[in-house]
């Protein structure tokens, strides 16, 4: 009786475990604290924050227990990750949520979105001084698109095993949208560029926006045939929605889809972040560059504003700049709340989501480049 | 530790231009595209009145055409008036024979009953269809009148 008592405990979490898996669960419990209290991205931020909970239970190796044994449950479905099934099927979604009016309107504004996607590139090249392989570094690098299906795709093709993470810092840093950029922001911009109003854009008609998804979807994939999978499920999702005709289609899409891939997604990312295979120094130096990744697009983006205000007859202010970073909707939230801090009367929202959509879609095409130039 | 050979070790400096060009170039052309869809939308619903107007260019450009042709045709060929007329004075040469005298064909017209006999011969003279021989004779010049007469039966 003794000793099936030991042999038990032995066997507890509470045995097994050491202080980094104590620490793991630490930052779970921030993030589900960040995503109830502070209302950072909760939808991802919650599952992901439990998933951390779930990979850091210390388990009996052998069992099938964990997430890097092949028999396991939690293994199966970390399938949609490694295989990058997951994030397509979340552009799917996205497809089917985002109305690109605001980019028919004011089609200059995609430039915004393009300027921001340097961060990806100049990343890519501090992870290379750094000393970090080609292939780890592009992963590295598309952090600073600050889109998660993305990064995840783009690691899952290129270095499947810094997938943790890279999806960690990558989501952690969409969520924390609003506590990075608005210091940049001000730092970039004076009072007198962030007080400038837009213009109202014109009206968009039907057609336009369904014509539009079958435009780009052709223009970009023909451009970089590796971005398929993700702008072909974007397109095709907001072809369902404009097209209205397939309503019940863009409906599972953006609700049932999304929803369901959103979980799987963020339960097994969540507990991909073991402990003895997250915390290492490599961990580290992922979430000091994609800091400064997510920093640099949020700077290429404004100053790319600026530079286009020295050319242009009607000005755009330039806090718009920031919104090319492609964490829809929440960077355009943030361009809306410093630009109505100076002037509350001054709505950039609506503005704001035309760099924000063209973001997603740089970022798309970005890691389609990044894919092929490493393979 | 921050170590730039390693970049271009890697071939990063490359990859990173030509990643940026490629992004900004793609979303330069989407943006001149989508800046043009409206118009090309306003294009196609007026499409009704663009064809119209195509349609009488075209109409307008088959007319013109079509006048020339018939202008070359009369330059070419011998008017109307003239051809009646070459036709009755054709067959009377041949019963003259050639080099014929001017004054015995205008007695066979006026003979044969052929109005204005007179001005008839001399749009003749004109058109250059009778030409002198510088004998004091004249011949007809056959291949133009036997073309049209040929031309006309048909």
């Amino acid at each position: 009786m003794g000793n099936l008592l030991l042999e038990f405990l032995a066997n507890t979490g509470f045995f097994l475990g050491d202080y980094r898996h104590f620490i793991m669960m630490l930052i779970g419990i921030i993030f589900i604290y960040l995503g109830i209290a502070k209302h950072y991205e909760p939808l991802l931020l919650i599952p992901i924050g439990f998933g951390i909970l779930m990979g850091n239970i210390p388990v009996f190796k052998g069992l099938g227990l964990a997430i890097y044994e092949d028999n396991s449950v939690l293994h199966y479905l970390y399938f949609g990750v490694t295989s990058g099934v997951y994030p397509p099927l979340i552009f799917l979604g996205i497809g089917a949520l985002t109305d690109f009016s605001t980019i028919l309107a004011r089609p200059v504004l995609m430039l915004l979105g393009a300027a921001a996607q340097t961060g990806i590139f100049i990343t890519f090249l501090g992870a290379l001084a750094l000393g970090f392989a080609p292939h780890e570094a592009a992963s590295i690098g598309i952090i600073g698109g600050a889109d998660g299906p993305t990064a995840i795709f783009l690691t899952a093709k290129l270095a499947p095993e810094l997938i943790g993470p890279i999806a960690v810092a990558a989501y952690s840093y969409m969520a924390l949208v609003p506590v990075i950029q608005p210091p940049i922001m001000k730092l970039l911009t004076t009072r007198e560029e962030r007080l400038i109003r837009m213009e109202e854009p014109r009206e968009v008609s039907k057609r336009e926006k369904i014509i539009f998804p079958v435009i780009a979807f052709l223009l970009c994939c023909l451009l970089a045939p590796a971005a398929l999978p993700l702008l072909g499920m974007l397109f095709f999702g907001n072809l369902l929605k404009e097209s209205v005709v397939a309503e019940r289609l863009a409906q599972s899409a953006r609700t049932a889809i999304i929803d369901s891939v959103t979980i799987l997604l963020g339960i097994t990312v969540g507990a991909s972040t073991q402990a003895d295979v997250f915390l290492t120094p490599k961990s580290i130096g992922i979430f000091i560059l994609g800091a400064l990744s997510f920093g640099i697009a949020t700077a290429s983006g404004l100053i790319f504003a600026k530079v286009m205000n020295l050319f242009l007859r009607h000005k755009i202010n330039p806090l718009l700049g920031s919104a090319g970073v492609s964490a829809v909707p929440d960077s355009a939230r943030v361009v809306q709340i410093v630009g109505q801090a100076e002037d509350p009367s001054n709505f950039l929202l609506m503005h704001a989501m035309a760099p924000n959509v063209s973001g997603v879609i740089g970022s798309a095409i970005a890691a389609g480049i990044l894919w092929s130039f490493m393979t | 530790m921050f170590n730039l050979q390693a970049i271009s070790a890697n071939n990063g400096w490359n990859i990173s231009m030509a990643g940026v060009s490629i992004v900004f170039s793609g979303l330069t052309v989407l943006a001149i595209l989508i800046s043009q869809l409206h118009k090309l939308l306003v294009i196609w619903d007026q499409r009704d009145k663009h064809y119209q107007k195509i349609k009488e260019l075209l109409f307008k450009l088959i007319k013109f055409k079509r006048t020339k042709k018939a202008d070359i045709k009369v330059d070419s060929h011998l008017s109307h008036q003239v051809h009646e007329t070459a036709k009755p004075i054709t067959l009377l040469v041949g019963m003259l024979g050639e080099p014929f005298a001017l004054p015995k064909l205008l007695e066979l017209t006026t003979k044969c009953g052929l109005l204005h006999s007179h001005s008839k011969i001399n749009a003749l003279l004109k058109e250059k269809l009778i030409i002198p021989d510088g004998k004091g004779y004249y011949y007809l010049k056959k291949t133009i009148l036997e073309d049209n007469i040929n031309n006309s039966s048909k």
